[in-house]
This record gives structure tokens, C-alpha cells and sequence, in this order.
């Protein structure tokens, strides 16, 4: 039982709804997309966050699509959270990433952080069209994305595993408040 | 030593006890017909990336039915409600579920009292206890949460663990875990 108070202590601590670990296909992408745009709706949120929800979701599930083949000695996997507290909806995936693709992440990540909303879209116009479909993520859409659709900083954190790999936490946060769009 | 620009290791301790306990799934929050329906989604979309057999995946699938029916039997306050939790994971080849919701201190007693009930029976006895079969009397002493119990006893195959932890005078905190075996 103590597993289950372990993890229960942390949910309720960090306001965490859902948590999803595994491997991720289009199915079960599929599912947990599904179950956001259902659900969300009997909490009573508005239709516009829902939409931003749903939007910044998308392309987070993509990201963890994409990167949980990152160690390839081990089975995909990746890790994704939904929290909900009183002000932000939060957004949160986890996987694997080699040490030495922090940096290159780590700048894109910052630079988009760094934009202000115009410079954001200048630059999403910018990178759609340097970048090409085998690139993956190589302009860093996805992040310009969330930035854009969240009208928020992107949160990440790497922390090592080994001298090889390290864990990658991102988190979006939508607020519940405000509707920039 | 960490990068980031914001403490997010908990997402770490959270990775951390899914692997240790190889939980696949956990939600936590208020269950709606909505939510129950997408869970259970989940669920079964897991249980065919993980080529499960279909007897286990059927068995496991009605136990968790039954889990989601008993936290949605709880009628609670918002505050309370927000409490419930559903989790499932697996012990090796074995399936685990657990399920936990808050429940006054008088159901606490009646359910000990159940669970205790269930678990002296044999499984002989609780594939006898049919729902058509019950006497009037048994479904009152059993009551609706009663009878989801010994559906998950009989599907299960085994001893139902249980916890009550104390929240405060009027109402605790109820776990159930149920393990499904592989053969």
C-alpha cells in the first residue's frame, strides 16, 4: 500500500490529475487526446482554454512521440502529466535525452522564452519555412508553438541519469484566466 | 547537478515510483461518466500495445469497471471527490489495480465488515454468489458497493487488500488493491 500513498502524496501535492508512463503510440495519443476533450468539459471550462488545452497537448504528445526512442538501449518510454490547479492548467512530458543534445535544446527552449508574442510569430513564420519534414523538430516548432499557444514560458529541467543520458521534464502552463487570442 | 529554469523534480520522483512499481496509469480527480469512459479507454488501448491475453485483459478490465463504479457510487462534496484515485500497474506478469476515495467513518465500518466477509469466503462460495441468486437479504446486507466487491474478489481469484486511514472524525480515506494473475 505504501506505493500507493507515495504517489497519491505527490499527486495531491503537485495538483496532478493524470500521469501516463510507457510507451506512446498513435492509439493510446489518440485515447489521452480523447479523454481531454471530453473530460475537460464537465470540470466547466470555457471552450477557448479547452481549444489551448487541447492545441498545446497535441504538440506536446508529439514531442514524446517523437523522442522516446532516444535511448536505444532500453524500451521506449516516456512520461506525461495533466495538473490542474486553482489558477493554470499544466502540462508536463518526461523522457530520455542524450547529454549531449541538452545544450542545442536548452537554447531553443530559451530563445523562445526570450520572444515576445510579435517576434514569436515572426520567427514561427521564419523556422516553418528553413525547416524541413526529415528535420525532426530541428527548428523547434513545437516549442515556438507552446509559446505561442500558452502565451507562458516553456519550464524544463534535465537531470542526469547517467554520463550518457539525462531526463528531460518540460512543462506548459495554460492559464484558466486569461484568453489572449 | 540539474539545468533548468524552474524545479520541476518532482516529474523525476513521479518517473521514479511509476518504474519502481511499474504503474502504467493514474488519475486523480473528480470521475465523471465522461472520465470513467476515457479511463477505461486508456486501459484497454495499454492492454493491446502490451499483447496481453484476452482472458487477463477482460478480467482485468471488468475489475477495474467494477473499482470505477464503487469510487462513483460516492456521492461527496467537490473537495472530496478531487480525492479519488484510480492507479493501474503491474507486478511482474501480474496486474495490479488500486483504487482509493474517501467514504464516511460509519460506510468504513459497514465496508471493513464486508471485506472482511468477502475474504473468509471461499471461491467456491463467492462463484455461487450470483447477483441473480442473492437473496433479498444478502443484497441488503451486502448493499451496491458490497456486491461490486465480490465481483472483483471473483474476477481477481484472490484476497482483497484493503486500508482505512483516518482523515478526520467523520470520514476516512478507503484503498483497495486488487491483483489479477497472469494465469
Amino acid at each position: 500500500m505504501n506505493a500507493f500513498y507515495e504517489l497519491y502524496n505527490v499527486m495531491n501535492g503537485k495538483h496532478i490529475i493524470m500521469i501516463y508512463e510507457g510507451e506512446f503510440n498513435q492509439e493510446i495519443t489518440k485515447t489521452v487526446l480523447s479523454m481531454t476533450e471530453n473530460s475537460f468539459g464537465d470540470f466547466g471550462i470555457e471552450s477557448g482554454i479547452r481549444k489551448k488545452i487541447f492545441n498545446v497537448m497535441v504538440e506536446v504528445l508529439q514531442n514524446i512521440c517523437k523522442h522516446q526512442y532516444n535511448n536505444h538501449s532500453a524500451e521506449p518510454s516516456a512520461l506525461f502529466l495533466v495538473g490542474d490547479n486553482e489558477t493554470d492548467f499544466i502540462i508536463v512530458s518526461g523522457n530520455i535525452i542524450e547529454n549531449s543534445k541538452i545544450e542545442i535544446v536548452k537554447s531553443k527552449i530559451d530563445k523562445v522564452n526570450s520572444m515576445s508574442k510579435i517576434e514569436l510569430k515572426e520567427f514561427y513564420k521564419v523556422s516553418r519555412l528553413e525547416s524541413t519534414l526529415s528535420d525532426v523538430g530541428g527548428a523547434g516548432l513545437g516549442f515556438i508553438d507552446i509559446a505561442r499557444k500558452t502565451g507562458e514560458k516553456i519550464e524544463y529541467e534535465f537531470s542526469p541519469v547517467t554520463s550518457e543520458y539525462s531526463f528531460f521534464s518540460q512543462l506548459a502552463r495554460i492559464s484558466k484566466n486569461d484568453l489572449n487570442d | 547537478m540539474s539545468i533548468s529554469n524552474s524545479d520541476l523534480s518532482y516529474v523525476v520522483s513521479i518517473k521514479k515510483i511509476m518504474e519502481q512499481h511499474n504503474f502504467m496509469f493514474c488519475y486523480k480527480g473528480k470521475f465523471t461518466h465522461q472520465i470513467t469512459k476515457s479511463i477505461l479507454n486508456i486501459t484497454e488501448r495499454k492492454l493491446v500495445t502490451e499483447n496481453v491475453e484476452v482472458s487477463i485483459k477482460k478480467k482485468v478490465f471488468n475489475v477495474m469497471v467494477d473499482c470505477l463504479q464503487t469510487i462513483c457510487n460516492k456521492n461527496l462534496n467537490d473537495q472530496y471527490n478531487r480525492s479519488s484515485l484510480i492507479m493501474i500497474g503491474k507486478v511482474n506478469t501480474d496486474y495490479i489495480i488500486y483504487s482509493g476515495n474517501i467514504i464516511s467513518n460509519d460506510d468504513a465500518i459497514s465496508l471493513q465488515d464486508k471485506l472482511t466477509h468477502i475474504n473468509l469466503m471461499s471461491k467456491d462460495d463467492l462463484r455461487k454468489m450470483h447477483y441473480n441468486s442473492l437473496s433479498t437479504l444478502d443484497l441488503e446486507k451486502l448493499g451496491e458497493t458490497g456486491i461490486g466487491l465480490v465481483e472483483i474478489a471473483k474476477k481477481s481469484g484472490n484476497k482483497l487488500e484493503f486500508n482505512f486511514l483516518t482523515i478526520n472524525e467523520e470520514h476516512s480515506y478507503f484503498v483497495l488493491r486488487t491483483l489479477i494473475n497472469k494465469a
